[in-house]
């Protein structure tokens, strides 16, 4: 049992060894940053994320409000999520950082169009507010799951009425 | 009931998580500080008189991103190390009022007004609550402190507790006698010893008594209370702004948001900015452990002037900014700010703040057990000896 133990052990010191031990971890990390590349790319790390691709540059506002009732989707699932105060914080973490993101890409996008045709800015304001109070939410991390304050709570759930208010009216306008 | 009961509970491992790896780092830096400063030149600097000092404390304090809880063990270990009262409050406040992540966040979202008055008021009402501590703050308070944590000797000991602890706050120029005759090694153990066993219980004791109390002003406030109180201009709703700011655990960074959605939604920029900035400076675990520590006169004056000086600043800002004041900025710009202050913002694992919390709940039971075996010994000692 020794003499086979130290056998191994000589056959884990030696160089060839080694170097085959460096390989396979050179391969398995190219392989995971690859996968996870592809995952992200395909918007399958996240459900929900494989419906809001990135946003053409040539889109109207009609889809740029599209893109957006898509995200207050998003952060009303999101906001029911911090209420139930059971959500892994990694996972909700990963999703406050893809509304900001996605946000970030319809206004970019929004800013590509004739000024007539853009989205209203207290609409992006109130959304941008609204990310603002997810990532505060998100540090709210007790343990491993969320868990808020009931004032940060409650101006949640207000902020998210009065995201949802804005792309009525803005819907509203544009018929 | 039981909601108020879990409200409770979620509060107290709130405030505790969110605040113990700082207490933790502080109370390592506190050891190093109380150890090293006494024969530094920074010891000099601070204990200069004229405003050289109040200002060096105060952009040494808004340079941190500490909490208010974590700043008490720094606090204290600076006026034990000698430092004079004045810059000690003023970096007590500065530094969880105000930090770069902070003002970048406000920029994103506030607007620049309120930015502007968010940052003339975390540095002006420090060296304001500075001067006041001078003149009228308990300067002979640095003996109150070790009473805690020196049980050993206080069993047997029937005299005051002032003179029991004169061995303790002899550490000071101890230290810088010692600084020939020990190593470095020798020096940053002792440093660390007096921190951790020292003040660490002492400080988390303290603590624990203020999270508990925070954790049942949280349980009976109603959640609405935000709605209530500061959508209001008077000055009624300024005060209520600057008492529960003062009594509840906010964090600058983390109330940034929630202030810029009840801005947004008609707040009256004075009261917001009276709630941010009481909030930030100071809560009940701070103020009690200060007050056990420092000196009770002192942590009410610095109390009562900071809940004064916010009123009166918001006051000043409804002026500035009222009627019709509403925060328009470009979007996009605040995204990138916002990203940006992120960033700025330390962030620590779930991890390590575990870990943090636990070591601060031993520090507490430890604090609580030699205050039993002291008080004890007290008493066995004035039933026996001090009843002659």
């Amino acid at each position: 049992m020794n003499l086979q133990s130290r056998t191994l052990a000589s056959m884990n010191n030696s160089p060839s060894v080694q170097i085959l031990q460096r390989c396979l971890f050179v391969f398995l990390l190219c392989a995971t940053t690859l996968a996870t590349a592809e995952a992200l790319k395909e918007g399958a790390a996240t459900p929900g994320a494989s419906s809001m691709d990135p946003v053409p540059l040539a889109s109207d506002q009609h889809q740029a409000l599209t893109r957006l009732e898509e995200l207050d989707l998003l952060s009303q699932g999101l906001v029911g999520k911090a209420a139930a105060g059971a959500t892994p914080a990694q996972n909700f973490r990963i999703e406050t950082r893809m509304y900001r993101e996605l946000l970030r890409q319809t206004m970019l996008a929004d800013r590509q169009r004739p000024e007539a045709e853009q989205l209203p800015q207290h609409l992006l304001l109130e959304m941008v507010r609204m990310s603002a109070l997810l990532h505060a939410a998100a540090d709210c991390k007790t343990g491993y799951v969320i868990i808020c304050p009931p004032d940060l709570m409650s101006q949640l759930r207000a902020q998210q009425a009065r995201v949802s208010q804005a792309l009525l009216l803005a819907r509203g306008k544009q018929k | 009931m039981a909601v108020a009961w879990h409200q409770f509970a979620a509060t107290v491992w709130q405030i505790a998580s969110e605040s113990a790896i700082w207490v933790i780092i502080s109370l390592v830096v506190g050891g190093l500080v109380h150890e090293f400063l006494p024969s530094s030149r920074f010891r000099v600097f601070l204990n200069r008189r004229g405003h050289s000092a109040m200002g060096g404390a105060i952009v040494f304090g808004a340079c941190l991103p500490i909490c208010s809880c974590g700043v008490i063990p720094l606090a204290v270990s600076l006026f034990k190390s000698g430092i004079r009262i004045g810059p000690v409050m003023a970096f007590a406040a500065a530094t969880p009022i105000i930090n770069p992540a902070a003002v970048i966040l406000s920029l994103a979202l506030l607007g620049p007004q309120i930015t502007i008055a968010y940052v003339l008021m975390g540095l002006v009402l420090p060296y304001l609550l500075g001067v006041m501590a001078e003149r009228w703050g308990s300067h002979n308070s640095r003996t109150l402190l070790a009473s805690d944590d020196s049980s050993a000797g206080m069993a047997d000991c029937c005299s005051t507790a002032v003179s029991c602890c004169d061995s303790d706050t002899t550490s000071a120029p101890n230290a810088v006698a010692s600084e020939d005759t020990h190593s470095l090694g020798v020096r940053i153990t002792a440093g660390l010893r007096w921190g951790l066993s020292d003040l660490g219980p002492t400080i988390a004791f303290y603590m624990l008594i203020g999270v508990l109390i925070a954790g049942m002003i949280a349980a009976f406030l109603p959640p609405s209370w935000v709605d209530t109180y500061l959508r209001e201009s008077h000055i009624v709703a300024l005060l209520a702004a600057a008492v529960l700011g003062a009594s509840i655990y906010v964090c600058a960074v983390a109330h940034i948001p929630l202030v810029a959605t009840l801005l947004a939604a008609g707040a009256a920029p004075g009261v917001a900015i009276v709630f941010l900035v009481t909030g930030t400076a100071t809560n009940l675990p701070e103020l009690i452990a200060l007050y056990n520590t420092i000196g009770k006169r002192t942590v009410i004056l610095y109390a009562i002037s900071l809940i004064i000086g916010a009123m009166i600043t918001g006051l000043l800002v409804n002026l500035w900014l009222m009627p019709g004041f509403s925060p328009v900025f470009d979007p996009m710009a605040s995204l990138e700010l916002l990203d940006a202050g992120e960033q700025l913002q330390p962030t620590v694992g779930t991890a390590p703040s575990l870990l943090a919390t636990v070591a601060l709940a031993l520090l507490a039971l430890l604090g609580s057990w030699r205050r039993a075996v002291a008080y004890i010994g007290r008493r066995r000692s004035s039933d026996g000896c001090c009843s002659d």
